[in-house]
C-alpha cells in the first residue's frame, strides 16, 4: 500500500517540486564563464549558461555510474545508466518514461543512440557486442565482433560509444581499439566496413628519435607514441561525425567527413574531454571529466567555456566526471555525471540569447540585421570579441570604415582592421595626394634656392662647419664608423683591428642603439604586424636577451677563436660584431613606420624588409669575424658553428648553477624556519 | 445517533472543510508531554519544559498544544553511533581538545559523566553543569520571554580544570526542532545569499555532506581559501540567523546569535548527511586545532590555538506559532528583535528612493618602463555624467568613487589619505565634483578600503601585513596582469590609517564608502602571539565608529554586526549558493531590513539575465547599483581590472534612468514601509507590505495569475 502511495505520489510531488524550483529566485552561478579574448587568451564574461536544477531521481528510480545520454527524436533522454545494466528513458523534466534492457539483455551498457523510428542501439562494453532495441524494448538484432580480415586479428571490440547515420551504418568506438572508429553496415550480418577516421600521435623531433631508435615492443609501452582512441562521439544532420578524445592539443575535437578527414581546427581546447554534442544550429558543446564545457561556432571558434568541479559544497553546475551531454535545439544543455548520478540542466542566459541570434543573423550574411544584437551584445560586455568583430563587418559594409576599424581593433580582427585601414588611408590619400605633392615640390624648391644661395654667399657655411666639428668628436667618429661596415666591410674591419676607429663604448652605443630599435620594433609595431600580446611588456627579459645574448656570443665567439688560431682581440670582435648590426639601425626604423602605414596588401614589403635586414646582418658578422680573425671563408663558418655550440654548452652550466643556487638558498631558508618555529617561538 | 443526524452532521462537517473551516487545535490530537520533563516558564505563547539531567526542553505552544523538542525522540532503534546518540540525546553537545590531538572531542549527557545542577530563574533556570572526568564547568542560563528563548552562557563560567583538557566549544539545543527522514512537513532557514529553505522531506541519502560554514566567511586566519579564477565562492553568510519551521505543526523559530558569531559556524545537517535527522544550529568554537609548518616547504606539527577566544555566548530562538510560523513572519521577528537591540540606529530609514552609482577613477597598466595611469573617468566627465543623469530625471543617487587615489583601483590599496589622483583632476577637481553632487542633491561618498594592501606598491606596508595564525603573510593571487598579488592589513594599521584618512574625507564634504573591514572575520597573528577574531570584530568595530561619527556611512557586503553603525549598506546579496540540498531561495534579509536600512544591490552591469535581476529588486524592494566609466572599458582589458567589461556611461545612461523611473514608482507606493508576508506560488510571488500595499512578481516565462491578479511573463504588478 504504502509502495503503491509513492509510486503514484511521488512523481506528482516531484512535478510539484519542480515547478516550485522553476519559480524560485535566481540562485548564483557556481562558476565563471570566459570567452576568447584579443590575444587569445580568455577573458570573462556574463554567465553564459546558468543551471536551473539537477536531477537525481526519476519518478523512482535513479542512476548508478551512468556513461552516456542522448535525446531521441520523442525528446526524451535515453540515458545509458551502467552499474545498472539497462537504458532509463526520462522526459526533459526528470519524469521517468521507461526501462530498456536489463541484467540479461546488457552486461554493461556504456553507449546509446536512438534512431528516428526509435530503435534503441546500445553500446555493451562487456557484452563485447552492439545491442539493438526497437521501441517496445524488444532486441531486434545484435553486432558482434567482425570476423572481417581488416579488422585485425587482435583488435578487440569492448564497444563504448556509437552513433547511427542515415543510411543506418553505425560507428563505434572501442575500448582499446587505436586503429580508429570502427564502421559497420546494417547489411547482413553486420559487414565491417573498416576503420574510420583515426587519431594520429603526436610527431614532434622526440617522437621521431624514439621511432627510429626503439623496438616495437619498446614502442608499443609508449603512450605518446600510441595514438589516443576515441572517447566519445556524435553525429549531425549533414552524417558529419563528431569526436573527442582525451589529448590536450586542439586534435582533441575533430568533425569528421564521409571520408574520415578531419575538417575543424578549434582555437581553445582543454583537457581530458569526455562528451560531445552538437545541435541544428551547428554550435558544438564538449565536456570535459572535470566539469568544463565549452561552446564553439560551427567553424571551431570558442564562444563560451564556463562549468566547475565540485569540491565538495555540492552545488548545482558543478560537476565530479561528466561522461554524457545533450543540447537541445533551444540551447539547453543537459549534463550526465556518474559520480553524481544526476543530470543537470543548464539553460541559456539572456546574453547567450543575444549572441545566438546575432551569430545566426551573422552567418546568414545579414550583417545589417546583426548589428542591432551585436551592440546590445557589446554593451552587455565592450570585451566581446566576437561582437566587435560581427559589428565591424556591419559597419564596414555600411561605408563606416573608421567605426569599423575600431571594432575590428576591439575585436583583434586583423583582416578586418587591414581592410578598413585600406580604405580610410586610400580615402586619405585621394583628399590629400595634391597637397603632399605640392608640399614635396615646395620643399625641393626650396632646399634648391637655398643651396644657391648658399654656393653664392656661404651662408650656410659655419653650421657646416659646426656640423664638422661635431663629427669630428673621438666618441661619435667611433660611433659613426659603424655605417662604413654597410659600405665597405673590409675597410671598417680594418679600422678597428688597425686604425683605432672604433672603441668598446662605441660598440656599447651601437648596441644600445639596437636595443632602443629592438624595443621600439616589439611594442610600437603598428596593430597589424604586432606579435606581442597588449599590455605586457617584459624590458628586463628583452635586456636580458639582447645584452646578455651579445655577451655570451661575443664571448663565447672570442673562445673559440683563441684556440683556432684567430688574430682578433676580444674588443676587436665585440666592436665587430656590435657593428654589424648597423643593417638593423637603418632598416628597422623603416620597418617601424612601414608597420604602421602599411596594410595586410602590402605585407610584402615588411616581409623583404626583414630578409634584408636579418641576411645582410648575417653577412657582416661572418665577414666581421672572417676579416678580424684573418680566416679563411670556410674557417669561419666552422668557428660559428663552434662557437654556437659553446653558447649551448654555457647555457646549461649556467642552468646547473642556478639551479644549485636554488637549491643553497632553499636549505639555508628551511634552517633558518627551523631555527624561528622551534626555538623562537618554542613549538 | 438517527441516520438522519448522522447524515446531517456528516454534510455539516464537509461543508465546513470546504469552507476552509479547520476545527480548533485544542480539537486536534496533542502530545503529552514526555516524563522527566518538568515546567519552567510560560509566556503568553508558549511553556518551557526542562529535562535535568539531559538538559533537554520543551516549548510547548500554548494555543494548539504542539511541542517542539530540544533532542530526537524514540532513538532507541536507530543505528547511529555512540557518538550521535549522545549528540542527538543532549541539550547542549560540549567539545574539548586533549593535549594537542588533532581532532576534537566531544562530551554530552550521555555518554560522559556529568554533574547538573539546575537553579529556578525567573523566566526560565540557570544549569551549572561539570564534567568530572573531564574537569570542565560552565553555567548555561535559559529563559522564556514573549519574543522567545534567550540562553546565555557566559566565558566567565567556564572553569578548566586539567591542563590537559581545554575547552573547545558547544551546541546549544542543536537539535530542537529536529525532524527524522521528513516525518514532519516543514523546512529549515539557513543563512545562504539572502537566505535558503532546506525541505524536510526523505532525501533517500541523495545528500552527503551538509552545510557547514562559519559566520561572516572564511577564517582566513586559520584556513586555507580557495582562489580560484574558474569558480565563484560559495556565499558568506553574513547574517548570524538560522531557522526551522514545521508548517503542518505551525511551529518554527529563528535562531539568531547576538554574541558568540564572531566564532560560530552554521550547520545545517539534511537527512542522510551522517544521520537520519535534519537539523540545523549554531556550532560555537573556542579553541582549535591547526597544522603549524615547521619549514616553509614542508613539516607541519599540531597545535592549539594559544588561549580560548574571547566571548560569551547570548543567543535567542525567536518563536513563532500559527500564521507566522513562516520564513516570513520569523524574518519579521527578527527586524523587531533587531528594532529593540537597536541595530538600526544609524540607518537612513527615511531615505527616499534612489539607487547607486560607482564611478571608477583609474587603473594602471603596464607600460614599457613601469606602470602608467588608464583614466577612465575623470571629475570633470563625473560632472557631465551626472548633469546628464540629473537632466534625463534621475532625482535621487548615491555616488561612489572607486579608483580616485594615485594609483586608482588596485595600485592605491590601501586607502591611504585623501589623495584623489592628478589623472583624474587632483583635490581642485575633486572639490568642484563634490560640489557638483551637492547641488543636484546627490550624494557623494569615496569608496575606501583600509584592508587590502598592493605590497608593490606600498612595499612599506609589508611590514603590517595580515599573517596568519601560524606566523606566515596571508596573501593571494589576482590573476591580474598588473600586480600578481595582493595581502591585507593587520586590523591595528587599518584603524590607524583610517584614523588619519577619515578627517580629510568629512574635510573634503565627502562621504565613505567601507570595504574590504566590513565583510572579514579572521583571527590572526599580531605582536608575536596569537589574536582571536574578537579582537578584530573589537577594532573594526571602532573603525566603523569612527567613520560613521565623521562622515555619512555606507558598508559594502557588510557583516551584521556591524549594521548599528551604519547609514546604508551596499553590495547586498541577491541570490544564494546554489547547493543541490536547498529547495527555494527567499529573501528573508530583504524582508528584514524593509523599511529600515537602505540597501543597494550587486552591481546591475554583470547580469546575464537583467529582466529577471529587475524583478528581485522588485521583489525585496532593494536599490541597484551600476558601475559607470565615461571611458569605454575595453581599456581597462590590461589591468587588474579586466573583469569590468561592461560600464561605459554612454551604453548605460538609459537603462539608468528607465530603471530609476520604474523601480521609484514601486518605491513611491510602498514608502515607509516595511515588508509584512512573502509567499509565492510557482513562478509568482506576493509582497505584503504593512501599509496594504501588494506587489506581485511573475518570474516565469509564462503569463500567471494570483489573486485574481493578472500577470504577464517576466512582468510585475503593484497593487495598493
Amino acid at each position: 500500500m504504502k509502495q503503491k502511495w509513492k509510486r503514484q505520489w511521488l512523481p506528482l510531488l516531484a512535478a510539484v517540486l519542480l515547478v516550485l524550483q522553476l519559480g524560485t529566485a535566481q540562485a548564483a552561478v557556481p562558476y565563471r564563464t570566459f570567452t576568447l579574448g584579443v590575444d587569445e587568451d580568455l577573458v570573462q564574461t556574463q554567465t553564459a549558461y546558468e543551471p536551473v536544477r539537477a536531477m537525481t531521481r526519476f519518478g523512482e528510480e535513479t542512476l548508478k555510474t551512468p556513461a552516456d545520454m542522448r535525446m531521441g527524436p520523442d525528446g526524451n533522454l535515453y540515458i545509458a545508466d551502467t552499474g545498472n545494466k539497462r537504458i532509463l528513458v526520462v522526459t526533459t523534466a526528470g519524469d521517468y518514461v521507461k526501462t530498456i534492457g536489463d541484467k540479461k539483455t546488457l552486461k554493461s551498457p556504456e553507449g546509446v543512440f536512438v534512431d528516428d523510428s526509435l530503435n534503441v542501439y546500445v553500446a555493451d562494453n562487456n557484452g563485447r557486442q552492439v545491442v539493438v532495441f526497437g521501441p517496445d524494448g524488444a532486441v531486434i538484432r545484435t553486432y558482434e565482433r567482425p570476423t572481417h580480415p581488416l579488422f585485425g586479428e587482435t583488435s578487440p571490440f569492448k564497444p563504448t560509444k556509437l552513433v547511427l547515420d542515415k543510411r543506418g551504418n553505425l560507428y563505434i568506438a572501442s575500448t582499446g581499439n587505436t586503429n580508429g572508429i570502427i564502421q559497420i553496415s546494417p547489411n547482413g550480418e553486420g559487414e565491417f566496413l573498416g576503420y574510420y577516421g583515426a587519431n594520429t600521435s603526436t610527431v614532434n623531433w622526440l617522437t621521431a628519435i624514439k621511432k627510429a631508435v626503439l623496438s616495437e615492443e619498446q614502442l608499443a609501452t609508449m603512450a605518446d607514441i600510441v595514438p589516443t582512441s576515441v572517447k566519445n562521439l556524435c553525429i549531425d544532420e549533414k552524417g558529419m561525425v563528431y569526436t573527442v578524445s582525451q589529448s590536450s592539443d586542439n586534435r582533441s575535437l575533430r568533425r569528421l567527413n564521409v571520408a574520415g578527414k578531419n575538417t575543424i581546427t578549434v582555437d581553445w581546447t582543454v583537457d581530458q574531454l569526455t562528451a560531445v554534442a552538437v545541435n541544428a544550429s551547428g554550435s558544438i558543446f564538449t565536456a570535459s571529466a572535470s566539469g568544463y564545457i565549452l561552446e564553439y561556432t560551427s567553424e571551431g571558434n570558442l564562444l563560451f567555456e564556463f562549468g566547475a568541479f565540485d569540491n565538495g559544497d555540492q552545488r548545482i553546475g558543478t560537476f565530479k566526471s561528466v561522461t554524457g551531454l545533450v543540447v537541445s535545439d533551444d540551447y539547453t544543455i543537459y549534463i550526465l555525471d556518474e559520480v553524481l548520478g544526476s543530470v543537470q540542466v543548464l539553460r541559456p542566459t539572456e546574453f547567450t540569447d543575444l549572441v545566438h541570434e546575432a551569430f545566426t543573423l551573422f552567418q546568414d550574411g545579414k550583417y545589417a540585421e546583426s548589428k542591432r544584437p551585436w551592440t546590445e551584445v557589446l554593451r552587455m560586455n565592450s570585451l566581446f570579441t566576437y561582437a566587435s568583430t560581427g559589428l565591424g563587418e556591419a559597419l564596414y559594409r555600411e561605408g563606416e570604415f573608421g567605426e569599423a576599424l575600431t571594432s575590428f581593433r576591439n575585436g583583434g580582427n586583423r583582416a578586418g582592421y587591414s581592410d578598413s585601414f585600406w580604405e580610410l588611408r586610400s580615402d586619405w590619400l585621394h583628399r590629400n595626394l595634391a597637397t603632399i605633392l605640392i608640399a614635396i615640390v615646395v620643399l625641393a624648391v626650396v632646399i634648391g634656392v637655398l643651396k644657391a644661395i648658399n654656393r653664392r654667399t656661404g651662408f650656410l657655411n659655419p653650421a657646416g662647419a659646426a656640423l664638422q666639428r661635431v663629427g669630428s668628436v673621438p666618441q661619435l667618429s667611433h660611433v659613426g664608423w659603424c655605417f662604413m661596415m654597410l659600405r665597405n666591410p673590409y675597410d671598417a674591419c680594418y679600422g678597428i683591428k688597425r686604425e683605432k676607429r672604433a672603441s668598446i663604448p662605441a660598440a656599447c652605443v651601437v648596441v644600445g642603439l639596437f636595443f632602443i630599435l629592438y624595443v621600439l620594433v616589439k611594442y610600437f609595431s603598428g596593430f597589424l604586424f604586432s606579435t606581442v600580446q597588449q599590455g605586457k611588456f617584459e624590458l628586463l627579459r628583452d635586456a636580458v636577451m639582447v645584452f646578455g645574448a651579445f655577451l655570451l656570443l661575443v664571448t663565447c665567439c672570442y673562445l673559440v677563436c683563441t684556440i683556432n688560431d684567430g688574430e682578433a682581440s676580444y674588443k676587436d670582435i665585440s666592436i665587430g660584431c656590435a657593428f654589424a648590426l648597423a643593417p638593423m639601425l637603418i632598416l628597422w626604423p623603416i620597418r617601424l613606420v612601414l608597420t604602421n602605414v602599411l596594410t595586410f596588401n602590402e605585407e610584402f614589403f615588411i616581409s623583404v624588409l626583414d630578409v634584408v635586414a636579418y641576411g645582410w646582418t648575417a653577412v657582416l658578422i661572418v665577414l666581421a669575424l672572417m676579416y678580424l680573425n684573418d680566416y679563411t671563408f670556410r674557417k669561419t663558418l666552422w668557428i660559428i658553428v663552434l662557437t654556437l655550440f659553446t653558447v649551448l654548452i654555457a647555457v646549461a652550466l649556467l642552468f646547473v648553477l642556478y639551479v644549485l643556487i636554488s637549491q643553497i638558498i632553499d636549505f639555508v631558508s628551511s634552517i633558518y624556519g627551523e631555527v624561528v618555529y622551534r626555538f623562537v617561538r618554542q613549538v | 445517533m438517527s441516520g438522519r443526524c448522522k447524515l446531517t452532521a456528516l454534510l455539516l462537517t464537509l461543508a465546513l472543510l470546504l469552507c476552509g473551516v479547520t476545527f480548533p487545535a485544542a480539537a486536534q490530537e496533542t502530545p503529552a508531554i514526555p516524563e522527566g520533563y518538568e515546567k519552567m516558564a510560560e509566556s503568553s505563547r508558549f511553556n518551557l519544559y526542562l529535562h535535568a539531567d539531559t538538559l533537554a526542553i520543551i516549548l510547548e505552544s500554548r494555543a494548539s498544544g504542539k511541542l517542539l523538542y530540544s533532542t530526537a525522540q524514540n532513538t532507541a532503534e536507530l543505528k547511529d553511533n555512540a557518538a550521535w546518540k549522545g549528540f542527538y540525546s543532549s541539550g547542549v553537545v560540549m567539545e574539548y581538545i586533549e593535549d594537542v590531538k588533532s581532532t576534537t572531542t566531544q562530551a554530552d549527557f550521555l555518554n560522559n559523566a556529568h554533574e547538573v545542577e539546575i537553579t529556578p530563574e525567573e523566566g526560565g533556570f540557570t544549569a551549572a553543569v561539570r564534567f568530572p572526568d573531564i574537569g570542565i564547568s560552565w553555567k548555561l542560563t535559559v529563559t522564556l520571554d514573549e519574543w522567545g528563548l534567550n540562553l546565555t552562557l557566559p566565558q566567565s563560567s567556564v572553569v578548566e580544570e586539567n591542563e590537559k583538557y581545554t575547552l573547545a566549544g558547544f551546541y546549544l539545543y542543536p537539535f530542537l526542532g529536529s525532524s527524522y527522514l521528513g516525518q514532519d512537513k516543514g523546512y529549515m532557514i539557513i543563512p545562504d545569499g539572502q537566505g535558503a529553505l532546506v525541505n524536510l522531506e526523505n532525501n533517500e541519502g541523495r545528500f552527503t555532506s551538509p552545510f557547514d560554514r562559519p559566520v561572516y566567511g572564511t577564517n582566513i586566519g586559520v584556513e586555507d581559501t580557495v582562489n580560484s579564477r574558474w569558480m565563484v565562492g560559495t556565499e558568506p553568510i553574513i547574517i548570524p540567523v538560522f531557522g526551522m519551521v514545521h508548517t503542518e505543526d505551525q511551529l518554527g523559530f529563528l535562531g539568531v546569535i547576538e554574541s558568540g558569531d564572531c566564532a560560530a559556524r552554521i550547520c545545517c545537517y539534511p537527512n542522510g548527511v551522517r544521520t537520519g535527522f535534519d537539523w540545523v544550529a549554531a556550532h560555537y568554537l573556542y579553541r582549535r586545532v591547526y597544522q603549524q609548518p615547521t619549514g616553509p616547504s614542508s613539516g607541519t606539527i599540531s597545535m592549539r590555538t594559544e588561549h580560548a577566544r574571547s566571548f560569551d555566548i547570548r543567543q535567542h530562538f525567536l518563536l513563532a506559532d500559527g500564521a507566522d510560523a513562516t520564513y516570513a513572519g520569523l524574518a519579521v521577528a527578527w527586524r523587531d528583535y533587531m528594532d529593540r537591540m537597536n541595530f538600526f540606529a544609524n540607518a537612513d530609514s527615511g531615505r527616499a528612493f534612489d539607487l547607486e552609482l560607482d564611478l571608477v577613477g583609474l587603473e594602471r597598466e603596464n607600460f614599457v618602463l613601469g606602470k602608467t595611469d588608464v583614466v577612465m573617468t575623470s571629475t570633470r566627465q563625473a560632472e557631465e555624467m551626472l548633469d546628464s543623469l540629473h537632466e534625463g530625471g534621475l532625482e535621487r543617487a548615491s555616488v561612489v568613487w572607486r579608483g580616485w587615489q594615485e594609483g586608482g583601483l588596485t595600485g592605491g590599496l590601501p586607502t591611504d589619505g585623501y589623495n584623489p589622483a592628478g589623472g583624474i583632476g587632483g583635490v581642485s577637481g575633486m572639490d568642484s565634483m563634490i560640489r557638483k553632487a551637492g547641488e543636484l542633491g546627490y550624494d557623494l561618498a569615496l569608496e575606501a578600503d583600509f584592508l587590502s594592501m598592493n605590497p608593490e606598491t606600498h612595499p612599506a606596508l609589508t611590514y603590517s601585513a595580515f599573517k596568519k595564525i601560524t606566523s606566515e603573510t596571508w596573501s593571494r593571487g589576482t590573476f591580474g596582469s598588473v600586480y600578481s598579488t595582493m595581502q591585507y592589513l593587520t586590523p591595528d594599521r587599518s584603524l590607524e590609517i583610517a584614523r588619519n584618512t577619515l578627517p580629510a574625507m568629512a574635510k573634503a564634504g565627502a562621504g565613505v564608502s567601507l570595504k574590504g573591514i566590513t565583510s572579514l572575520m579572521s583571527d590572526y597573528y599580531y605582536k608575536s602571539r596569537y589574536q582571536d577574531s574578537s579582537v578584530l570584530m573589537g577594532i573594526y568595530r571602532e573603525l566603523v565608529q569612527t567613520a560613521a561619527s565623521q562622515v555619512r556611512t555606507t558598508l559594502q557586503a557588510p557583516n551584521a554586526y556591524l549594521w548599528p553603525e551604519a547609514h546604508a549598506i551596499s553590495d547586498v546579496p541577491v541570490a544564494g549558493s546554489s547547493y543541490t540540498y536547498t529547495d527555494r531561495e527567499v529573501p528573508l534579509l530583504a524582508i528584514a531590513l524593509s523599511g529600515r536600512m537602505p540597501a543597494y544591490a550587486e552591481y546591475v552591469n554583470f547580469q546575464a539575465n537583467t529582466r529577471h535581476f529587475f524583478l528581485q529588486l522588485v521583489e525585496q524592494g532593494t536599490r541597484p547599483c551600476f558601475l559607470l566609466t565615461m571611458e569605454d572599458p575595453i581599456k581597462l582589458q590590461n589591468t587588474n581590472s579586466s573583469d569590468i567589461y561592461s560600464s561605459s556611461f554612454e551604453l548605460y545612461r538609459d537603462t539608468i534612468l528607465t530603471w530609476y523611473r520604474d523601480l521609484a514608482e514601486v518605491h513611491r507606493l510602498t514608502d515607509g514601509q516595511s515588508i509584512v508576508n512573502h509567499q509565492m506560488n510557482g513562478d509568482v510571488t506576493k509582497v505584503t507590505w504593512s501599509g496594504g500595499t501588494v506587489v506581485y512578481v511573475n518570474f516565469g516565462e509564462t503569463a500567471a495569475e494570483m489573486d485574481g491578479v493578472a500577470l504577464d511573463a517576466l512582468s510585475y504588478k503593484v497593487v495598493e
